[in-house]
């Protein structure tokens, strides 16, 4: 049987390993450009039955509203421009990429009662750490950004959320600075990662960690973390356990979520919940 | 175990994994080049596989852009405490076994895919490989899935047992079933 299997060896590695056609680095290179592509040009995205308003149907509101705003302007006169608030355009535009808002969120209220009569919101209020971090308005208000809730589903960006360091960085207006360089320039990134004076410090860990930089460079997740009241209650032992519970992830996932969290509805709910508790 | 083979092909897999942790870092920064750089390392021990597993030099490719595609989409959910040539692999496997599932049976056998030695083979030898390729295609995907890493891609036992999330013991024991198997298929080319 050995000199069987002699045999075998040999013949599996007379057929040996197969080379792959000259042009798969390119197709697979192409592909993941189109993807890139794709989700800049894309006009409508359908997921889980909630359209997302994008890219173009943005442009056209934008376009009407700078055509109404034009039309007012001739009639009543312009208004006068104030000098000496050059300096803060440039941090406000440190992020331009379209995000998603509420507006751009069409969930009906028939979407957001069905998942608030849902056994996933059932779960949501009988989790007490989850209800707990809900209770908190600032929280609520957060979560209300669609796009928040769509970065949350992914775990890399709730364990930043969850980071001593993030919390502590955004508290602070000296690193927060540092940070928001950090953040936005590669090269400073490696810079201050490799720099002797700031190595071991908050900022450098977190720019040493790919998966926080990601993180922080969505604008909603930046948005949600300079909010002092959230960053107190993600500071709150129940907020780890609230956001890595599956009734916590489970609810988020559904499209509803982000509208229904700020409705009345809901408001109710956690309400009654936070008494019966 | 004896290796007495003319095969003479350089080792299709070999551990990147400093480099491909640093190449990882670059593409989540948005460094297109980063991510090619992994496709160029590890287009061929992929390909391997997915040509051994599903017989077909089209499907293979497809299903290797596909996991490329899809590994890319990933790549911000990949725990970098784990080994991306493994997660990567997995990925593969996945997207072989979903093509697999859609496959007919008595789906033939490229004729590149055992006709792309030298130039020289004889007729034998060319019919001696449609039949080792045959054999394997034949085996139960667990079971193809070990022979395709072992011996076309050269992972030792811990590696396998890392890409297919299951012990090494058990590594051991679908080989030497696998290799059971496939001398039992492959008689009389053994005996010859």
């Amino acid at each position: 049987m050995n000199s069987d299997h002699d045999d075998l060896d040999q013949l599996l590695h007379e057929l040996g390993p197969a080379e792959p056609p000259p042009d798969l680095v390119s197709a697979v290179m192409a592909r993941v450009d189109s993807l890139t592509d794709r989700g800049a040009r894309q006009t409508s995205v359908r997921t889980n039955g909630v359209t997302f308003m994008t890219t173009r149907k943005a442009m056209w509101v934008l376009a009407a509203a700078a055509a109404v705003v034009l039309a007012v302007f001739i009639v009543t006169g312009f208004p006068k421009v104030d000098r000496g608030t050059e300096a803060t355009i440039g941090a406000a535009q440190r992020y331009q990429a379209q995000q998603l808002s509420n507006k751009d969120v069409v969930v009906g209220d028939t979407q957001i009662q069905e998942f608030l009569q849902s056994e996933t919101f059932d779960r949501l209020m009988k989790d007490e750490s989850a209800r707990r971090l809900l209770s908190n308005q600032s929280v609520r208000q957060a979560l209300s950004n669609p796009e928040l809730v769509s970065q949350l589903t992914n775990d890399a960006v709730r364990v930043t959320l969850l980071n001593a360091n993030v919390l502590a960085a955004f508290a602070d207006s000296n690193l927060l600075n540092q940070l928001s360089q950090g953040i936005t320039d590669a090269n400073i990134r490696v810079s201050m990662v490799n720099n002797a004076a700031l190595a071991g410090g908050i900022v450098s860990h977190i720019l040493a960690d790919a998966n926080m930089v990601a993180a922080l460079q969505n604008q909603a997740v930046w948005n949600a973390l300079t909010s002092a009241n959230v960053r107190s209650a993600l500071a709150a032992d129940y907020a780890a356990v609230a956001l890595q519970s599956p009734a916590f992830v489970n609810a988020i996932r559904t499209p509803a979520f982000a509208n229904a969290i700020v409705s009345h509805l809901a408001d109710a709910q956690l309400s009654a919940n936070i008494v019966s508790h | 175990m004896a290796y007495a083979t003319n095969f003479s092909a350089p080792t299709v897999y070999v551990r990147n994994d400093a480099e491909d942790a640093a190449d990882v870092v670059r593409c989540l920064e948005g460094d297109h080049a980063a991510f090619e750089a992994l496709v160029d390392r590890y287009q061929r021990p992929f390909f391997t596989f997915a040509v051994r597993v599903l017989g077909n030099r089209d499907e293979a490719s497809d299903a290797v852009q596909t996991a490329f595609v899809k590994v890319y989409e990933n790549l911000a959910t990949f725990d970098r405490n784990r080994r991306f040539f493994s997660w990567a692999y997995r990925i593969l496997v996945n997207e072989c076994l979903n093509v697999r599932r859609g496959q007919r049976p008595s789906e033939s056998i490229d004729a590149d895919l055992v006709a792309q030695g030298s130039p020289l083979d004889d007729v034998e030898r060319t019919e001696r490989r449609r039949q080792v390729q045959a054999a394997i295609l034949q085996l139960p995907l667990e079971y193809r899935d070990v022979i395709v890493l072992h011996y076309f891609n050269g992972l030792a036992y811990e590696d396998i047992s890392e890409t297919l999330g299951v012990p090494q013991k058990t590594v051991k024991s679908r080989l030497y079933t696998a290799r059971q198997r496939l001398a039992a298929a492959l008689l009389p080319w053994t005996t010859k």
